[in-house]
């Protein structure tokens, strides 16, 4: 539960009032409908606090899919 | 709490809040969105639900001018957020350049511009108007000398926002959010987040989010509920450092160096709270001669027996004490804040009666001072002059009741109290306190119809209605303003009294039937033959539930929304005024 993955599916869940259960890696952008650039600033701000980090615009802008996120985090070194 | 699990909760929240919840709308210069979700939790944990509606941003008088989204929501309570940085964004950076007289002249625009926006919103609804406040925090940051200038920055908007506080005075229910305050509490740096602004143009940091949203419910609590009326207070350990039982008055730590002079701190905020109107009360285990004796003659003791409005120093449980405070001061027990630094004995009040408020004093008392400021249920948003002389009022009260244990009959009690009755209709002077008791009069109330001021003053206005008061003085003092009634005229030759409140304070001496008497005398002279009383049942006015039969009043049958009527011909001695109260006309 507390791998990378695991964190960031819980994030998304919360932030987009998603069922915990259905989050996957493979959840994105075109599948749920209130990924929009409101609860993408929320979602930053719930990353952020979440792992203790700062994210750029130009790393948000890559947030089109849970696996994208992961992906970005992981480079960040928080893995 | 994380922002997710902050937005998981506030979705909760919201689905399941009840649909008459208030109506809130938020209309500014920048993004509230993301406030959104802490308003909502942070609502909750003060027991103050909401529906809070976000205008788009930027489309102030789109919103308040005309018909628009906002007025479809119909909300019961409005904040409009502008800030300097949105609407003219150099002001602040050049003020240099621009010269003091330019900045003035800018700055008096946006306060108009904001007076032009409350008034806008008060000639289309009633809504509670909360104002932000002006701020530059930011820019002069790096001016730490613009405050050596008498021109300088600082100085021109203290000026602006003074002229915002007394234009928004002339506006019924209108009252400044103190958002420069939030600014400087949280301080500039960890208020505002650049990234967030300049992508999402929202200008306040995740983690100040929170302490804003907590600001603004508090201020919502304050102008849409009652506060509390009395602060009921521990000693040992408390009010003092140590045990009076224990130390003696001459042990106990007050003033000094430390730790004395952190509850000697403690004590003189707590007076504060009796300069604005609250009623100061002790609970305490202890005894009473030497809590007398600690009051009256330690040196530095900043609370004296004076300031207390009722002292119940004894061995039994405290909630028993706090029931006979709240009963001998004539208040709910709802109105009372029990303050107590022993952890058991809140949770035993907190247990036996659910509707005191407690407040969590921390294990420290150097925590105390921001325990008590940080309570979001003393607050005032306007101190009125009777709220002051309050517990003064309290004082003269005690006088009172030594007559009465002196005199034989009541009637004698009654004569020898040298009641002088004012009756009149309402004015501009009088509308405050008017509207104040029209909210916080809940036992002898009639109809506990809860009109806004703005109501009242239009109803104050029409020739077919009648606002009038009663304030009565005695041989112990001026009680103030303590009756208020509304009349309508419903039929040509019918008066209805919507409205006919009493404060508790003045029951059991016949003020009731002189301000009966009164509103009678303007219904005749309005051309009426007939007075109708309305009662309307509550949980809390009961007492009066007979008042009309008891008048002389006949059932007049047909209930309208759920009001029991009655009916009584006017006419000479229909109503006759009580012979102990001397009648004073305004």
């Amino acid at each position: 539960m507390h791998t990378l993955e695991c964190r960031v599916e819980r994030v998304v869940a919360d932030v987009f009032g998603l069922d915990s259960t259905s989050v996957t890696q493979s959840t994105s952008a075109d599948q749920v409908e209130n990924w929009d650039s409101v609860n993408i600033v929320h979602l930053v701000m719930a990353l952020e606090a979440e792992f203790q980090t700062s994210i750029s615009p130009d790393e948000a802008a890559d947030f089109l899919s849970v696996q994208l996120i992961t992906e970005v985090l992981r480079e960040k070194g928080l893995a | 709490m994380n922002p997710s699990e902050i937005l998981k909760q506030a979705r909760e929240l919201e689905r399941a809040m009840p649909e008459g919840a208030l109506k809130l709308a938020l209309i500014s210069t920048f993004t509230t969105e993301f406030l959104r979700p802490y308003l909502i939790v942070s609502g909750n944990a003060s027991g103050l639900g909401m529906h809070p509606w976000c205008g788009p941003f930027g489309q102030l008088e789109q919103m308040v001018m005309q018909n628009s989204a906002l007025w479809e929501k119909n909300p019961q309570a409005i904040w409009i957020a502008l800030r300097i940085q949105d609407v003219d964004p150099s002001l602040g950076v050049r003020s240099d350049i621009l010269g003091a007289g330019e900045v003035r002249k800018r700055l008096e625009a946006i306060v108009g511009r904001l007076l032009s926006l409350a008034k806008g919103v008060r000639e289309r609804s009633s809504a509670t108007l909360l104002v932000s406040n002006l701020e530059l925090a930011e820019v002069l940051l790096a001016r730490p000398f613009e405050a050596s200038h008498g021109d300088g920055l600082p100085y021109l908007l203290a000026d602006a926002n003074r002229a915002l506080a007394l234009g928004l005075a002339d506006i019924p229910d209108a009252h400044v959010f103190d958002w420069a305050g939030v600014v400087g509490a949280v301080g500039c740096r960890a208020f505002h987040d650049p990234k967030l602004w300049h992508t999402a143009k929202a200008p306040v940091a995740p983690a100040a989010l929170p302490v804003l949203a907590a600001s603004l419910v508090r201020s919502l609590i304050a102008v849409l509920r009652p506060a509390a009326k009395c602060l009921v207070l521990d000693l040992d350990n408390t009010l003092w450092g140590g045990v009076l039982g224990d130390d003696g008055p001459e042990g106990i730590k007050i003033g000094g160096g430390y730790p004395g002079n952190v509850f000697l701190e403690f004590q003189e905020a707590l007076l504060g709270y009796r300069d604005r109107g609250f009623l100061l009360a002790i609970a305490s285990k202890n005894n009473p001669g030497l809590v007398e004796e600690a009051l009256t003659t330690h040196p530095d003791m900043r609370l004296r027996k004076e300031h207390f409005a009722k002292i119940c120093a004894n061995w039994e449980p405290k909630h028993l004490s706090l029931q006979a405070i709240a009963t001998d001061l004539n208040v709910g027990l709802d109105s009372l804040v029990f303050i107590d630094d022993n952890p058991v004995e809140r949770a035993q009040v907190r247990e036996a009666l659910p509707q005191v408020r407690v407040l969590d004093l921390p294990s420290d008392p150097l925590g105390y001072l921001e325990a008590l400021q940080n309570f979001p249920f003393l607050d005032r948003p306007r101190v009125l002059e009777d709220d002051a002389k309050r517990a003064t009022m309290y004082l003269e009260n005690q006088g009172r009741a030594a007559l009465q244990a002196q005199t034989t009959s009541l009637e004698d009690y009654l004569v020898q109290l040298d009641m002088v009755a004012e009756v009149g209709l309402a004015s501009p002077a009088t509308l405050e306190r008017i509207h104040q008791l029209i909210h916080k009069t809940n036992q002898f109330n009639l109809t506990t119809r809860r009109h806004k001021l703005e109501e009242v003053r239009r109803m104050a206005q029409d020739p077919g209605s009648r606002v009038a008061w009663l304030r009565l003085a005695d041989r112990f003092g001026d009680m103030g303003l303590v009756c208020v009634g509304i009349l309508q005229r419903v039929e040509p030759e019918v008066w209805e009294i919507d409205t006919f409140l009493m404060s508790c304070r003045v029951m059991g001496r016949g003020v009731e039937e002189a301000f009966l008497a009164y509103l009678a005398e303007l219904a005749l002279g309005g051309g009426g033959g007939t007075l109708r009383g309305l009662f309307a049942a509550t949980a809390k006015n009961t007492p009066v539930q007979m008042f009309y039969p008891t008048h002389g009043f006949s059932p007049a049958g047909g209930s309208q929304d759920g009001c029991e009527c009655y009916e009584k011909p006017l006419g000479k001695a229909q109503f006759p005024w009580p012979e102990a109260i001397t009648r004073k006309q305004h």
